[in-house]
């Protein structure tokens, strides 16, 4: 069913759809035994019953069971709630750069269908906002396979467009999201960081979760070039003449320090901060990042 | 400096590509996308200043790299002051230094024969016309070589003739010699030559010279050093001999303490001998000289006849040099001073008597000959006595002498003679000090203060030594314990006023008062113990520091040339302040052969000097005064110590003592062929330019790619 669609390459998926997000925080809606819910049991299906081990829940006991046979047992669901997951990917001007290879748009948007297929495959519900200096696209999240076609499609869609405001967009949907969900931020953050972190501090503030993919080119990082070059802002259509060989050192500095400061403010506000170098393999970059999130 | 290809250094121009390119140059540059340029602008802003200085130094080293290839290529030559290749004549001085360290035998020979082989090399390239003179740095002067001279015949035959001198060179004043002899000549080209081993004692007094003066006048001669030292070998010398008897006697053993020191950096075993009178005598064990070290050796021996005695300390075996292993001493077994005692009249019994035990003191150290006594004279009897003949003159206890006695020991003093004054009971402090006055002050070393005695103090009963001055030459030599002299007790002594007056003070008691005075009078000394020899007055003559004492006393003022040791090449110089005519003196240097010569009188003073200057070799020199009642002398001409060190004066320290810019060093002292081309032709310096053309190439090719490294991404901006 999913292998016609642009942005799912199945040798990706073989190497990620075995492993799992464990989200640290109580969030709503998580798989059964893999995420601690608050509505752990509600409004679920039984399954079956299983007779108790150490360690599993007291309050998961049938005492119904107990009375009949008088060995323990605890009750198994089919499956429990279901978590809610906003996707929220940049397409300002400058996610269309690319030194040699993919853009951070279209690396942003593989990220974005398989993050949305896994989490369509537990049975989450997944939505998808999309923005640059506006909201462009406001998919609500949702658990169908038709919902998740419909945003393949839009997905393929979608181009570069304007200026960077991300602070604004992501305050406006702080402020909308009324339940618990988890937020995914890809994006290649050029804009304020501390209006940025302010705004992911908003998510945190209302108990939401928050990955942040920070895409980034590999010549964005490394700034590889030699000869003089006539750069042109994608966003500004400015142009600045430089030559690398003087700005590299001090350009890396700046890049450098722009990360760390990312890093660490994310650190501080337990936000998951992936820094996304998209001469990575996306789907190594991921299976890495969900198998590190998993470790206790 | 000058160019032979002038031409190229229009070439120069070139150097003026990169400043026009640097100023008019706008590199193309392509145009390419790029995400956001909010880090591109803040980087550039912080990298514009040091970019300017990049761009700036590439510049200019591009510049120099052309600079120097145009000079290159003009084909630069540096020709020396007064080097030029013409065919005006030259006037040359050249200096051998041929001191004892040029003895010394290196791998290629002795120095000296590397040093003259050069010279000859250097007297070859002379033409007709040119003026030459050769000076040896010591030894024997040539004088027909040593002033310039067409005739180049007298420079090579003082060449043929030199030989390496026991001397210690000065090369300073060899070349301030040369400088001047230079100056007068007429002759444009002007150069002195230096053969030496660049050992770094020749050169003190020119270092000293330049702290004081500064550097020599710019319009000096072009000097060529040619070194002659080549890689050394192993050696060792004997620095100081030092004999360690107050006064050596026959059949009382002599200790004879010898330095020798390792002159190199090897590790040597050596073995030292001590002759006497040409006959080995003692002979060390085998010891280890380490590297720069020293070890001190003492060889005992005994003297079974009295008399003079030449001795030699040797060491056995060969090293680099003979001239250093060697050194030689002179010491009288024996010696009989003339002594004269003046007392009261005799006591009896015997040790009753004021000068007994000063007598008897005197014949036990043998100071008086061979049981001739001293000459005791009375008060009276001093009035008409003959003092020239005494060395020491005792005055004992004696109340008065009358003015003209008086004014007779004042001259007798100033004249050379000594006088030790002991004053006991009889010395009043008041009739001393007019004598005193009467002789214009030139009898006693301070006046007298009063007479103490410690009966009559309430706190004690007596005093005791405290101080003896160990470093007065007196009675350095005295190796008794401190607690021998302190265990001496005076019960009545004269005190006498040291303050202004000039004396010294050989010894003290313990409440600071000085008993031992002592003061130079013209050529002689007065010496003043403050106590009597009586037992009544101290128990000194009782103790066994009192021999001892006495006897350097004596020696100190009685025999104070014996064993004079002076450097080769300094001149023999004795006085004879009591002789009033001329004499004749008999000298025999080491070579045995007999010079009868004659004393002179002394300039402004009174009395006969001696001087021979012509002690080239080592050895004794004996003195045999003819007609006269002094003593002989021994004299012991050793080379000197310094001679051995093997401090260079390196190049560049040459160069700065020297005059910089006007001093060539040759390369090879055995080939000057390279040396002389260069000083004809001039250097060519185009190897220089070619190295600085490279050089600056490195430099920029560093600087070009300074800010074109490419370093790893850092591990923390790795994806993930």
């Amino acid at each position: 069913m999913l292998t016609g669609y642009r942005f799912l390459e199945p040798r990706a998926l073989a190497r990620v759809k075995n492993l799992a997000i464990i989200a640290r925080g109580v969030v709503e809606g998580f798989i059964s035994g893999l995420h601690a819910s608050p509505y752990k049991g509600f409004s679920a299906e039984f399954a079956e019953h299983r007779e108790y081990a150490p360690g599993d829940d007291p309050r998961r006991l049938d005492y119904r069971m107990l009375g009949r046979t008088d060995r323990l047992y605890v009750k198994e669901y089919e499956e429990e709630t279901n978590m809610r997951v906003q996707i929220l990917l940049d397409t300002s001007g400058s996610m269309g750069y690319s030194y040699d290879g993919l853009t951070k748009l279209q690396y942003a948007s593989y990220l974005t269908a398989i993050l949305a297929y896994l989490m369509t495959r537990q049975q989450d519900a997944v939505g998808l906002t999309t923005f640059d200096n506006e909201m462009r696209l406001d998919m609500p999240a949702r658990t169908s396979p038709r919902h998740f076609s419909e945003m393949m499609q839009r997905v393929e869609a979608i181009v570069p467009g304007a200026e960077t405001d991300i602070a604004e967009t992501l305050h406006a949907l702080a402020s909308r999201f009324k339940r618990r969900c988890l937020v995914v931020l890809i994006s290649d953050l050029y804009d304020e960081p501390d209006a940025v972190l302010r705004a992911l501090h908003h998510f945190r503030h209302r108990h939401h979760e928050v990955i942040l993919f920070h895409v980034l080119d590999k010549a964005e990082l490394e700034f590889p070039f030699r000869d003089m070059v006539s750069f042109v802002d994608l966003e500004t259509n400015e142009r600045m003449r430089v030559d690398p060989a003087y700005v590299r050192d001090e350009y890396r500095s700046q890049i450098r320090q722009f990360v760390e400061d990312y890093r660490r403010a994310c650190a501080d506000a337990q936000i998951d901060y992936v820094l996304a170098d998209t001469s990575t393999p996306y789907d190594f970059m991921l299976s890495k990042y969900i198998a590190k999130r998993g470790r206790p | 400096m000058i160019f032979t290809a002038p031409m190229f250094l229009l070439a120069a121009l070139a150097a003026a590509i990169p400043i026009v390119l640097h100023m008019i140059q706008r590199r193309p540059a392509k145009q390419l996308p790029f995400a956001t340029l909010r880090f591109l602008r803040r980087s550039a802003e912080k990298t514009r200043q040091r970019k300017r200085f990049h761009d700036s130094l590439l510049m200019v080293l591009r510049a120099v790299v052309l600079l120097f290839i145009a000079a290159g290529l003009a084909r630069p030559i540096l020709r020396f002051q007064g080097a030029f290749g013409n065919t005006s004549h030259t006037a040359a001085v050249i200096l051998l230094d041929n001191s004892a360290s040029m003895g010394i035998a290196d791998a290629g020979g002795t120095r000296f024969e590397i040093a003259a082989a050069a010279a000859s090399q250097v007297l070859d390239q002379f033409t007709d016309g040119d003026q030459v003179a050769l000076m040896p740095a010591c030894g024997p002067a040539f004088p027909q070589a040593a002033r310039l001279d067409r005739n180049q015949d007298a420079a090579r035959q003082a060449l043929s003739q030199c030989r390496v001198s026991y001397e210690r060179a000065n090369l300073s004043v060899s070349l301030r010699q040369a400088r001047a002899m230079l100056q007068k000549s007429d002759l444009p080209n002007k150069r002195i030559y230096i053969l030496s081993d660049m050992q770094q004692v020749s050169w003190e007094d020119e270092k000293s010279s330049q702290e004081q003066v500064g550097q020599i006048d710019v319009a000096s001669p072009l000097v060529i050093v040619i070194d002659c030292q080549q890689a050394a070998k192993a050696n060792a010398a004997v620095q100081q001999v030092e004999l360690k008897s107050p006064m050596p006697r026959a059949g009382t053993p002599l200790k004879v303490l010898s330095t020798v020191a390792s002159a190199s950096q090897a590790t040597q075993q050596r073995r030292v001998e001590l002759l006497i009178d040409g006959v080995v005598a003692a002979s060390s064990n085998d010891f280890v000289l380490p590297p720069d070290g020293r070890a001190s050796l003492e060889l005992t021996i005994t003297f079974r006849s009295p008399g003079l005695h030449h001795g030699e300390v040797r060491l056995v075996g060969e090293d680099g040099s003979k001239f250093d292993d060697r050194r030689f001493f002179a010491v009288t077994i024996d010696q009989a001073v003339p002594i004269a005692i003046v007392k009261n009249q005799r006591q009896s019994p015997a040790y009753l008597d004021e000068a007994y035990y000063l007598e008897q003191a005197l014949a036990a150290a043998g100071m008086v000959g061979n049981g001739t006594g001293a000459t005791c004279f009375s008060p009276a009897e001093l009035a008409t006595a003959h003092l020239d003949p005494f060395h020491v003159v005792f005055c004992v206890n004696v109340p008065v002498f009358d003015p003209e006695t008086g004014q007779k020991l004042a001259d007798y003093i100033d004249r050379g003679g000594n006088m030790i004054w002991i004053l006991g009971d009889k010395v009043d402090p008041d009739v001393y000090n007019r004598m005193n006055r009467a002789a214009k002050e030139r009898l006693l070393p301070a006046p007298l203060i009063d007479r103490r005695n410690a009966a009559r103090q309430q706190s004690r009963d007596s005093w005791h030594i405290s101080f003896l001055d160990k470093h007065h030459r007196a009675i350095s030599n005295l190796q008794e314990p401190a607690w021998l002299y302190e265990s001496v007790l005076i019960y009545d002594h004269v005190r006498c006023a040291v303050d202004n007056s000039g004396a010294l003070v050989l010894a003290r008691l313990d409440d600071g008062e000085p008993l031992l005075t002592e003061k130079r009078f013209g050529e002689g000394r007065s010496i003043m113990l403050g106590t009597s020899l009586q037992s009544s007055a101290s128990n000194l003559s009782l103790r066994p520091i009192f021999l001892p004492l006495i006897t350097q006393l004596t020696r100190y003022l009685g025999d104070k040339n014996t064993g004079t040791s002076i450097t080769a090449g300094q001149p023999i110089v004795v006085d004879y302040p009591r002789q009033t005519q001329p004499f004749s003196i008999e000298l025999t240097p080491p070579s045995g052969e007999v010079l009868r010569l004659r004393t002179s009188p002394r300039a402004a003073e009174k009395g006969q000097t001696f001087r021979y200057p012509e002690t080239h070799n080592v050895g004794i020199y004996t003195l045999q005064p003819l007609g006269s009642p002094n003593a002989p002398r021994a004299i012991s001409v050793n080379v000197d110590a310094h001679e051995s060190d093997p401090l260079r004066l390196e190049r560049q320290q040459l160069e700065k003592l020297l005059q910089p810019g006007s001093t060539v060093f040759a390369d090879k002292a055995d080939d000057l062929t390279s040396t002389f081309a260069s000083l004809r032709e001039g250097k060519s310096l185009w190897s220089v330019f070619l190295i600085g053309v490279l050089t600056v190439l490195i430099l920029e090719t560093y600087v070009a790619n300074r800010f074109t490294a490419r370093s790893s991404l850092p591990n923390s901006l790795r994806s993930g």
